[in-house]
């Protein structure tokens, strides 16, 4: 599932790559930017790290607005993508936008959820070659 | 205090929140420091308090059985917060401390738990230490005790409530009332009901 | 196939979760089998989405910061949806 409003304002793949897999190393996230996704990875990893040091480096780039709206946005994926992991479903919508059965789905996203550059695309669209990804990246 | 500390009321203009505060006033899981912090982002206590509380106190599935898993659930995120507090909702139906213990314990083999609530439990259980072993078996074994809406419910409500755990977790909160429901500073909360989330202190 | 049924999208949008169904086909996030699989429950659906869409979508982050998030942390728990 890709959110069609963030493609809008310019999010690519690689971006979301990128900042999953590299953000601490890449020049293409700014500072505030880097601790989100740090706040994040610590909140579904280790959350004992997350102390009044963090909360402060946080408040040097963040409001208690934004802090909240991170913290809850965050801890709603967090109990959110583990439930639905359980019950095996996949999105309706391939990432080229057709809706598509479950089995359909499940054969263009595979048995684990990677980047889209990584066949996703172009099992969706049957062009190009595509490694099917079982489990590993 | 909380590394983010709760708005006071009458710094928090959003509509709808007069309501909010009775229904965190009346339940007391949460209580009112959930949405005073939560009201730092407008809109935000309207919409997760609202999922949250109809998840837990409404729908089809014993609001007793709900009060227990959410308890469980708050030891396994260690969160001081949710850990301490409790449903007046779930004690007013006869809820005990006794029973609330025994579903965060060794429910498999308590006889005074039924079937299907042995399931429950389990699956509140095995979410966030062994979520692989939910699978279509173990399914198939929830849908002989409860219906898949029943099943929704409770894997919904799960989900809420770990998350604003783990949440809050991290911001080292703790009830705004003893549990007799006098209020206490969140300096005198932490020395009654300590920083460990095992069983709540007598 | 998934383990809990998924509801049929023209079946839902005769139900109160019709006008999100549609917003879920039009903003593809959440993809509509959010209510597919929630909607056993539909003043719960209802609620799960207006939670949901108030955190992903309103506020002061940047909303492509959020879907990063959304992404990795969906990763993180193997989720396929």
């Amino acid at each position: 599932m890709r959110s069609a409003s963030a493609k809008r304002d310019g999010l690519t793949e690689e971006m979301i790559d990128e900042g999953i897999e590299n953000f601490r190393e890449s020049d293409k996230f700014t500072e505030s930017e880097k601790i989100a996704l740090e706040y994040s990875e610590l909140m579904q990893f280790e959350p004992e790290k997350i102390d009044g040091a963090f909360y402060a480096r946080l408040q040097e780039l963040y409001s208690d607005e934004e802090i909240v709206e991170l913290g809850a946005f965050i801890g709603f994926n967090v109990g959110y993508h583990t439930f639905f992991r359980t019950l095996d479903f996949y999105p309706m919508f391939s990432p080229d936008g057709h809706l598509v059965s479950q089995e359909e789905s499940r054969r263009i996203y595979g048995d684990r959820p990677t980047s889209h550059l990584r066949g996703a695309m172009a099992r969706a669209t049957g062009e190009g070659e595509s490694e099917i990804e079982s489990g590993s990246e | 205090m909380p590394f983010i500390e709760p708005l006071p009321e009458d710094r928090i203009d959003q509509a709808g929140f007069g309501k909010l505060l009775k229904r965190s006033r009346d339940i007391q899981a949460p209580d009112e420091l959930f949405v005073r912090i939560l009201a730092h982002a407008p809109g935000y206590a309207k919409a997760l308090h609202g999922a949250m509380h109809m998840a837990h106190a409404e729908g089809n599935v014993d609001h007793k059985l709900k009060e227990i898993i959410r308890v469980q659930l708050s030891r396994n995120a260690e969160d001081t917060y949710f850990t301490n507090l409790r449903s007046e909702k779930a004690k007013k139906e006869g809820l005990t401390e006794e029973r609330i213990e025994a579903g965060c314990g060794d429910f498999e083999n308590d006889p005074g738990f039924t079937d299907a609530e042995k399931w429950a439990l389990r699956y509140a259980w095995l979410m966030y230490r062994e979520p692989k072993k939910l699978n279509a078996e173990f399914y198939g074994e929830g849908k002989k005790h409860f219906s898949e809406a029943q099943i929704m419910e409770l894997g919904g409500f799960i989900a809420i409530h770990y998350g604003m755990q783990v949440f809050m977790r991290t911001l080292r909160a703790f009830p705004m009332h003893d549990p007799e429901g006098n209020p206490i500073s969140q300096e005198e909360s932490e020395k009654t009901y300590g920083s460990s989330v095992g069983g709540r202190k007598k | 196939m998934s383990n809990i049924t998924m509801l049929d999208l023209d079946y839902l949008a005769k139900t109160k979760l019709g006008p999100f169904v549609k917003k879920c086909l039009k903003h593809r996030a959440p993809d509509p089998a959010f209510h597919a699989i929630q909607g056993h429950n539909e003043d719960l659906s209802k609620a799960m989405y207006i939670a949901w869409g108030t955190v992903f979508s309103t506020g002061a982050v940047d909303h492509k910061l959020k879907e990063i998030i959304r992404v990795q942390l969906s990763r993180a728990a193997d989720c396929n949806y």
